[in-house]
Formats: structure tokens, sequence, C-alpha cells
């Protein structure tokens, strides 16, 4: 059916022009979200402040959270712990953003294979790993690199640089860290069986 | 009178002496008297000695034989128990004195009198016997059936105190049958084609299934008969017939639930459940019931069996999923009886009057048939039973037969298969099997089944939707049914909004109406704004199978509780349907069933009975066995005319080879179809293994050694012989021809093996390639069970593809040569894994042995593959074992870990591929090493899941890994 544009009220095309101006701003936004470069992607991960995307690991709250990256796809309470998930280009498993005390404590970044941040290039930015653990995959060859002074920890492969996870934390030591956040890692690698 | 006659006569007999015993001195009396040349004999003296010592020693010698012959006579009165003595051994003298020779000449003519008497006596002996015995016979007739008439009481009582229900809830989890686009294609494509074609479509599953047959065991084409064959696909026209319309595979759900429909009256077949001893708390009929009741299971299970194995003959193997989505999961789901009075609103009803009456008549014919005398008579009996009908009408046939000829995978054969599920689920919940008639079904149902006729009917039918209209997102249907045995009339409405759904059901004879809401593919469901249906729909919820499975779960549900007349359904959706519609309005609930992909909301049928309800509903669209067991109960012919002929045929098959296999536990595993047995070890040997290229020809002897290993080995048969070339440059060449010839039902004991030889002649085409062979041997061993078993070889011509793993280290020779063929399966089944695995090792992949070591199967060791005793102790679980480690050898760091990183954000990890390795549940580089090992070696058993370990179960991951790990586009 053929609509005549002169019959539309003038109150309609305002509300159609705001539309179309909401719907530009959603797609410049979606082309800058995916225009990142591996510096962008670096600086994500400051680890001397241990902030990620304008928060602060120790500090930041929720609404912070929410302004800076969105509402959550998922949002609940485990053990007294807020915590936020984002969906990831891995439909599997989600960037988690914990909470306590109502302040921001860890981070957990989802690294997909397209991604083009590696584990040197991680390297390059902390420099050697101030420890290494084993978990989940470790048996294939996935590590933990810690920088527990730092903040930071991320998993990947070392041989071929693929990264699975970046983790953000409040600087700590080796043993906080791993009460607090790698009850699933150990000092020794799993055998393939 | 004759006094020593008559104080022979007058003598009991002694204690001690037995029929066997009496019956040797007898012997050896009688030869002293008759042969005159005795005079003495050193064993006459010991027999007289013998007698003795039970008071004979005053008997005359010529009256000892009488005296036997009485206490033989008295003894086969009381027909004591018979224990076998030391019989005396011959004499060993031949003489006689002038006395005896006297006595024996004077009592020959009082002997021949004697011994008439003493036959009139046997006789009247005879007759006494018959007729006690006749009496005691009669008395313990009267007595059983006094005991079945007590337990038949106590039983009317318990069901006349359940008022015609027994409710039960689901406790264990329902299982999802996941079907991929191709599976809703053939399935999408196979319904449409028996809609509008039945006659073609009919025929052409009869000649896929003969086609199949072809390529199966004798005993298959043997036993199969053109009408089974017959039946077989008219049932399958008729389960596709009654799907729901799709119009396209969208409106087919990705993962339905489904359910085995004998998991409902499961909860009744254990006479040992604290339920079922509070609900019947006499022993005896408490037994009674439950034995009725698992010879009904039984009987369902042996024709699911059949279904099944017809099924697959028309899909493939890769139709898996969608004969599961049809008939129903192997797994018994749990379910438990409930005396929770709020459990009557939320669980399934079951008449348990009509559960035993049905289960006792299938026993007594089961009986009946048991006692025939040849498989005519047999056939006989069933053939009163055989519905008999065909489709007809004007067809489309060149268009049905060019559609499914797209649509359905090359025939393979009909194979066998053991049916242990129903069982290992009694065996696991401490159900005992109560009756030796039902340990004989048992024994049929583990036995080899194959394609048999099964009836089909169609007993419901639907008119034309009374509204059906589809508006933007909504879409409105009301349709009624008929029960065609019963008469009883159902109505079924409803209303989708994108995709949330709820509908109404009613059913004649019900009292109010039940609303159904929901949300397509499985949400949580509640049912109208009252208590919610917790247990039932969190399964309803998913409940569907492309065939709307839940619905009629449904209408089974509510059977008691709907509303009586059409008239009032209609004035119900007068008054509520703008409530109802407001609720869509909300983007909320909105009318509809838990329906699959549309609006489909059939598929039940109304009775008087709720589990006849519920079952008719609910499995006349899940398979004709669940129909059958249902209507059964409310129309006892017609399930005889469906379950029963199944289990004549089951009767006839063992009857026509009295053979069948029962596996030594539900819990064995064997590889290869259940080659891998005790009883025989076939090996095949090739001379030489190795040759150079040639460009001449090159011949190779093989050797097949068939070796008994426990007891003779009759009726050996080649069951099947493969062949497959694989060429280092992948190109394709034809094995060559092997002229081997059967083995005509030979046998061997052991150490006697039977050894036969047969040449390959190989060309220059072989050139640079693998010749993978394998054999395939059955017999009968001395129990008069069929065994299979297999043997395997390869010959390597020029650089065959097989340089990669190598065998290397010191290993025992039993597991070297399980390695190494295991090596030749995976090659010859899957040179695209091989060659992706050694493309990253190009210095070679050694396989090394380490050991027993335990538990342990095999490692990965960063440069080569450790296996240790129990991961190559046959060539089954070597296959196994290889296949898995050379996963973790691809998918590792620094070689092709990709793999790894796609399959963590694929959708297969969502997927549990298990087996009898438990690390899969929670290491996904295991669960991919395992999928892959399902992808490629014989399907086995599984301990963990109790079903096996076909790929097909799992197909996000067969697909993933024929992408990525196989690299196959």
């Amino acid at each position: 059916m053929l609509i005549n544009y002169k019959n539309i009220s003038k109150k309609t095309k305002m509300f159609i022009f705001s539309l179309l101006i909401l719907f530009i701003l959603f797609v410049i936004y979606i082309l800058n979200k995916n225009d990142k470069t591996i510096d962008d992607q670096i600086n994500q991960v400051k680890p001397q402040i241990s902030t990620y995307e304008n928060l602060t690991l120790g500090k930041s709250s929720r609404n912070e959270i929410v302004n800076n990256i969105g509402l959550p796809n998922k949002e609940y309470f485990d053990n007294n712990k807020l915590h936020l998930e984002y969906t990831t280009l891995n439909p599997n498993f989600n960037d988690e953003f914990v909470l306590e005390n109502e302040r921001l404590t860890f981070i957990k970044k989802i690294i997909v294979i397209n991604d083009k941040l590696r584990v040197g290039d991680l390297k390059s930015k902390y420099g050697n790993e101030e420890y290494i653990l084993y978990g989940p995959g470790s048996s294939i060859g996935l590590k933990m690199f810690v920088y527990p002074s730092k903040g930071v920890a991320f998993i990947g492969f070392e041989g071929k640089g693929y990264l699975t996870e970046v983790w953000y934390f409040e600087p700590t030591n080796i043993e906080q860290f791993k009460t607090k956040f790698g009850l699933n890692y150990s000092d020794t690698p799993e055998e393939i069986q | 009178m004759n006094k020593v006659l008559a104080d022979i006569l007058d003598r009991p007999v002694p204690k001690g002496l037995s029929i066997p015993k009496v019956q040797a001195l007898i012997k050896e009396v009688a030869m002293l008297d008759t042969n005159s040349k005795l005079v003495y004999s050193a064993s006459g003296e010991r027999i007289i000695k013998e007698l003795d010592k039970y008071g004979v020693k005053d008997i005359p010698q010529n009256y000892r034989g009488v005296l036997l012959e009485h206490w033989l006579e008295l003894l086969s009165q009381n027909q004591e128990t018979v224990t076998e003595v030391p019989r005396p051994t011959g004499p060993d003298a031949t003489t006689l004195t002038s006395d005896q020779l006297t006595d024996l000449g004077e009592s020959a003519e009082k002997r021949t009198q004697q011994k008439t008497t003493i036959q009139a006596r046997e006789k009247e002996a005879v007759a006494r016997f018959k007729e006690t015995g006749e009496k005691r016979y009669q008395d313990q007739q009267r007595e059983e059936a006094l005991k079945e008439k007590q337990a038949q009481e106590l039983l009317n009582q318990f069901f006349k105190k359940v008022g015609g229900k027994v409710v039960v809830v689901p406790v264990g989890e329902i299982l999802e049958v996941q079907l991929t686009k191709e599976n809703k294609e053939v399935l999408l494509a196979t319904e449409i084609a028996a809609k509008e074609d039945p006659a073609t479509t009919q025929k052409v599953f009869e000649e896929k299934i003969q086609l199949a047959l072809n390529n199966s065991k004798q005993e298959y084409k043997d036993s199969i008969k053109g009408e089974e064959i017959k039946k077989t696909a008219t049932h399958l026209v008729e389960t596709l017939r009654n799907l729901p319309d799709h119009k396209s595979i969208d409106e087919i759900p990705d993962n339905p639930k489904s359910l085995n429909t004998l998991s409902i009256i499961n909860p009744l077949s254990n006479p040992n459940s604290p339920e079922m001893i509070a609900m019947i708390p006499d022993k005896e009929s408490r037994e009674e019931f439950a034995k009725k009741v698992q010879t009904l299971m039984l009987t369902a299970e042996g024709k699911r069996v059949i279904d099944l194995a017809g099924a697959r003959a028309i899909f493939g193997e890769g139709g898996e999923s969608i004969i599961y989505s049809l008939y129903g999961p192997d797994t018994i789901t749990d379910f438990k009886i409930s005396n929770d009075e709020k459990d009557r609103d939320e669980g399934v009803e079951i008449d348990p009057q009509a559960v035993y009456e049905k289960g006792k008549q299938v026993y007594n014919f089961i009986n009946k048939v048991r006692q025939a005398k040849s498989a005519e008579e047999v056939t006989s009996t069933a053939l009163a039973y055989y519905p008999t009908y065909t489709y007809s009408g004007v067809t489309t046939a060149t268009k049905t037969v060019s559609t499914l000829t797209k649509a359905l995978p090359a025939v393979g054969a009909v194979y066998s298969f053991r049916q242990g599920t129903l069982l290992a689920h009694w065996a696991k919940s401490g159900t005992p099997l109560l009756s030796a008639g039902n340990q004989n079904l048992v024994r049929l149902l583990t036995s080899q089944a194959s394609v048999q006729e099964i009836a089909s009917a169609s007993l419901v039918t639907f008119s034309r939707p009374i509204i059906a209209f589809e508006s933007g997102g909504v879409k409105v249907l009301l349709v009624t049914g008929t029960n065609k045995a019963l008469g009883t009339q159902i109505a079924v409405g409803g209303v989708k909004f994108g995709q949330k759904m709820a509908g109404a059901i009613a059913v004649k004879g019900g009292t109010q109406i039940a609303v159904v809401t929901g949300t397509q593919a499985g949400g949580q469901l509640a049912v109208g704004a009252s208590t919610v249906l917790t247990k039932v729909l969190t399964f309803l919820g998913g409940l569907s199978t492309p065939v709307t499975a839940g619905i009629g779960l449904v209408v089974g549900y509510l059977a008691g509780k709907v509303i009586e007349k059409l008239p009032q359904i209609k004035k119900w959706f007068q008054e509520n349907g703008p409530v109802l519609a407001g609720v869509a309005g909300l983007g909320g609930l909105a009318l509809g069933g838990p329906a699959v992909g549309g609006l489909v909301l059939f598929g039940g049928l109304a009775a008087t009975g709720s589990l006849a309800a519920f079952a008719t509903g609910a499995f006349g669209v899940l398979g004709l066995i669940g129909r059958s067991i249902g209507i059964a109960i409310a129309t006892p012919v017609i399930v005889t005319l469906l379950v029963l002929p199944p289990l004549v045929a089951f009767i006839m098959l063992v009857i026509n080879n009295s053979a069948y296999v029962v596996p030594p536990s539900p819990y064995s595993s064997s590889l290869n179809g259940g080659a891998d047995n005790p009883y025989m070890l076939v090996t095949k040997t090739a001379n030489p293994t190795k040759l150079d290229n040639s460009s001449s020809n090159q011949t190779v002897i093989y050797v097949v050694s068939i070796k008994a290993l426990k007891g003779n080995l009759t009726n050996l048969k080649l069951v099947s012989t493969e062949c497959s070339v694989i060429k280092k440059d992948k190109s394709k060449v034809e094995c060559p021809t092997e002229f081997i010839s059967d083995l005509d039902g030979a046998s061997i004991t052991p150490g006697n093996d039977g050894v036969f030889s047969f040449t390959g002649i190989y060309g220059p085409k072989y050139s640079d390639s693998l010749i993978y062979d394998r054999i395939t041997i059955s017999a009968t061993n001395e129990a008069g069970e069929e065994i299979t078993t297999s043997g395997s070889e390869s010959v390597c011509i020029g650089n065959c593809p097989t340089d990669c793993l190598t065998v290397e280290g010191t290993w025992p020779a039993q597991q070297k040569l399980n390695i190494e063929k295991a090596r030749e399966y995976i090659i010859a089944n899957n040179s695209d894994y091989v060659a992706h695995v050694c493309s990253q090792y190009p210095d070679g992949l050694p396989l090394k042995y380490g050991g027993s070591n335990g538990n342990l199967w095999g490692y990965f060791k960063g440069t080569h593959l450790l296996f240790y005793g129990k991961g190559t102790d046959s060539e089954s679980n070597a296959i196994y074992t290889l296949a898995h480690e050379m996963l973790h050898a691809l998918v590792t760091d620094l070689k092709a870990v990709e793999i790894y990183l796609k399959y963590i954000a694929s959708s297969a990890i969502t997927e549990t591929p298990r087996c009898f390795y438990s690390y899969e549940a929670y290491k996904l580089e295991e669960r991919l090493a395992d999928a892959v090992a399902f992808s490629i070696m014989p399907v086995r058993y599984c301990s963990i899941t109790g079903k096996d370990s076909n790929i097909n179960q799992w197909p996000k991951h067969r697909d993933f890994i024929l992408k990525e790990v196989f690299n196959v586009n």
C-alpha cells in the first residue's frame, strides 16, 4: 500500500526523523566498536593502575560499569558478589565483571581466535610473566601468565600465541591471587590421557 | 498260600534302598538265576551278602528276585528321589553248585507265575499312581487357582481403592534429540511424501527394506517375508502421516525432547519399590501385578526394537536422530509413583487394572505361542491377528519416488542389535525379573532381531480445522478428532503469537477445560493461572518431537479434567478469547500448546481411561509401541493386533534359527557389532605384507585362521568381507577381486583350527597404497549361541600412507598386533584424519608401548603416543585409544590448536559425548577426542550412558569434526 507523504502529520515526521538519527548514531557506534586496533586493545588493560575502559579495579561501581560498557546481558548475585555478564563473540562464554561491596574487583575478558591480540602483544606490554599457572586445557598447552603485582593475567598458547582470556584484578601477591581467583589452577600442567 | 511269597509281599522296603539300587540288584540276581552254567560266583556271593544286609538272609535264594521286584514296586509307588549308586561288577567266574542248579530248575515255573502276578500288581500300582498323581496335580492346580484368585481379589481391592488411577511423576531427565538440518530435510520430505502419496511412499520404503535385506545376513533374508516388509513400510508411512503438517524445516525444532514411552509404566514393574509395597502390601499379589507389567513392557520393548530396525533400513545410520524422534530414545526416564495428593494434578494418571489386564492377556498369549509345535503353527496363530491393508488411490509415483530418492540415504544393511536398555534400567533399580516366561522374553529381546512385519491401523482421524487463520504474527486453530476405536471425541484449540503460545484441550467425558500456555521449543510452561504442573510440564515444554508429543501428553494428562462436549468448548473460547488475546498482546503468554514450530495442536485422542488417552495422544505420535500399549488398555483386540504379531515374529525367528545371543552382561562392551568374543578368534595374515611398487602384477596370499577358544564351534559361516584401497595421493582405486569360498557350515574344535587361504593380485595401479582387508565370520558355540568375530590385515605397497604412525619400541606380541590393526583400521576408514594428523608430524608420530600401567589406556607425550596394556588389549580398544590420542596429538600448541579455539566457540560444546571415559564431562579436550574416536570406531556399548557410541547422537560434534578435524567439506 502506498503512503502519501503529505498525509503524515508533523509529529509523526519528527518521530521518524528522530528514529533515523538514533539509527545512524547506533551504526556509527557499532562501526567504531569493531574498529579497534591492537594498541586500543592493549590500552584497555593498563596494568599499572589496573584499569579497563575507564574503570578502575577496586574503585569503580556498577553504575560506572554500566555507563562505560552498557547494560549487562545477565546480572546476578553469587556468594555476595554481584556479577555482570556481557555476551562476546564466543557464544559459549561471557565477559564477566564482579563487584564486591559495590566495588569492581575482577574482570574476565573473553578473547576469540579472530581477535588480533596475541600473547606476544601482552608480553611486550607487561614484560615476562611473574608466574605461570596451569588449569583447564593445560594438557594441550594452555597456560596462564600471571602478573599479580600488576593486576593482570592472561590465558593462552605460548607457541602459537592465541589468547583465550584476559583477567584484571586489584594488584596482589601470587598466594592471594591463587586463593581468590586461581583455585582451578596449579603449578604443574596436566598430561593428556 | 505260598507262605514265603506272602512273607515277601508283606516285607516293607528297608531303609537306604533306592530304585536304582534295587534295579541293579535285580539285574544281578536275574543273571545269577538264569545263567545255568554258573556254579559258583564270587560276585554272587557278594550280592548275597549285600542282600543279607537288608534282612533277606532267611529268604530262599530263588525268592530273592521276587522280593526285589516287590520292593521296586513299592518304591515306584512312593516315587522316592533316586540316587545313583555304584553298580556291582560283573561275574568273574562261571561255576554254580549242584544245589543251586536244582533250585534254579524248580523255581523256574514259580517265577513265571510270580512275574505275572507282579506285572499285574505293577499295572495296578501304575494306575493307582496315575490316579494319585492326577489328584495331586488337580489339587496343585486348585491351590494355584486359589492363590491366584486370592491375589486377584487383593488386587481388585487395590484397583478399587485407587479408583482406577495411580499417579506417576517424572523424576528423571527427559532426553533431547538433536535434529540437523539434513535430518529435518529428510523428515520433511518423507512426511510430505507420506501424506501426499502414501501408496508410492510405502512402495519405496518396501523397496529400501528389501534392498537392505539383500545386503544382510542370510538369517534375516530367511525370516523376513514380503508381508512383513509391507507391514514395516506401512507403519512408517502411518507414523509420518500422523505428523503435523510442516511446511518448512524451520517449523521442526532443532532439539526436541523425546520420551521412551515405557518410562510411564515402568514404576509399576518393580515389586520391591517402597511405593509399590505401600500400594499393594501383599507380596504375592504385588509380584503377580508386577509380573504382568513386566511382560507388557518386554513385549512392547520387542515391538520397539522391530520398529527401529525397520526405520534404520530406510533412514540409514545418519538418520538415527529422526528415528529416535519418531520412536523415542532407548533410555528409560525415571518416573515414580506418587501418593501425594497434589501430584494428582501434576502427574500422569495410569489405570493399573487396565495395565494388569493387558499384561495378563499378553502373558497368556505368549504361553499359548510357546506351546506351538512348529513354526507353521506359530505363523498360523499369528496370521489370525494380522491386519492387512495397503494404501491405494491416485498416485504421483514418479514425483514421489524422485523426492524420496533424493531425500533418503543409500541403503545399507539390516544389522543386528542387542536390546539391553530396559534390562539395564531394571538391573540398576533393583527390579527383579519375575517369571520364567519373562526371562524367555528377555532372551528374545537380547537376541538378534530384524525387520519384521509391523501392524498398523488408522486409529485417529481429525476433521478439517473448525477455525484456522493466520494474520501477522498470530495464528489460531481449532480442530476436532475422533478415536475410531472408541468413538470418543477430542477438540484441541490454540493460538500462537510469535514464539509464545497456549492451547486448550478438551476431551469428551471430562468436566472442565484446561489451558496450556508456553513458549515454542520448550520454555517453561504453566497451566492457566492455577497450580503449575511443574514436573510434567518441565518436560512437556521440551517434549516436542516433530510430532507434537507434548500436546499428546497434555491431552493424556488432562483426560480427566476437560470438558465434555464440543459446544462447550466453543462457548469457552467465546468467553475466554479476549482474555487470552490480552495476554498475548502483552508479549507474555499466548494461546497455544507446547506446539512445535507452528500451531500444531493435534496428535491427541480422547479415551475414557486416562492412560489410554495419554498413550493414544502422546504415543500416537511417538510410535506404534506406545499407541498400541495405550489403546490396548482400552481396546484389547486392537492391541492384540498391534503388539502380538511382532512377538510371534520374534519367536518365529528363534524357532527358525534356533540361535539367539544373550550378552554376558548388560554392561559388557564389544566392538565390531559384538565381534570380539571369548569363543572364537579370527586372524588374517598376508604374505607378504610389504611390497615395492612394480609395473607388473604382484601376488599376496592371505591366510585366515579360525580358532575355537572355548569348546567346539559349529556352523561356521562367512558373514562379510570388506576391502578398501587407500592411495597416498588420495586417488580412488577399486579393490582387487578376491575369490573366497563360503565355509559351508564347517565345525572346529579347540586345538584344531580352521584355516583357509585366498589370493590377491595387485597391479601397478596399487602403487603407494595401503590395501585393507577385513573378514567377518560367524559360528555357533556349544550353548547354541551365534557368535561373530572379525580379522583384518593390510598390505602396504610402495610408500603407503602409514608412514607417520610407526609402531616403535618393545611391544607384547598381541598388543602390537592390535595396535597395528587399529592403525590399519583408522587409515582404511578415515585416511583424511590420518593425513591431517600426519601433516603436523613430518618426522613421524611413533606409537610406543608403556607397560600395563593400571587403568591407563594411553597418553600423548608431545613427540609420540604412549599406549598401555588395557588400551591395546583388544583390537577394538586399540582403535578407540589410537583415534582418541591422535586427536590430542593434532590439537595441541604449535600444531593445529586452532581447532580447539574454534571448538570452544562452537555450539558443539553444548553436547557431551560420553561412553565409558568420565573425563569428557568436564574436560573439553577430552570431549573432543572422544567424539573423534566415536566418529571413527565401530559402534560399541557405553557403560556410562547405557546407550551406544554412535556419533549421530551428537550431531554438532559430528558436523564440527567432519569440517574441522577430518577436513571434509
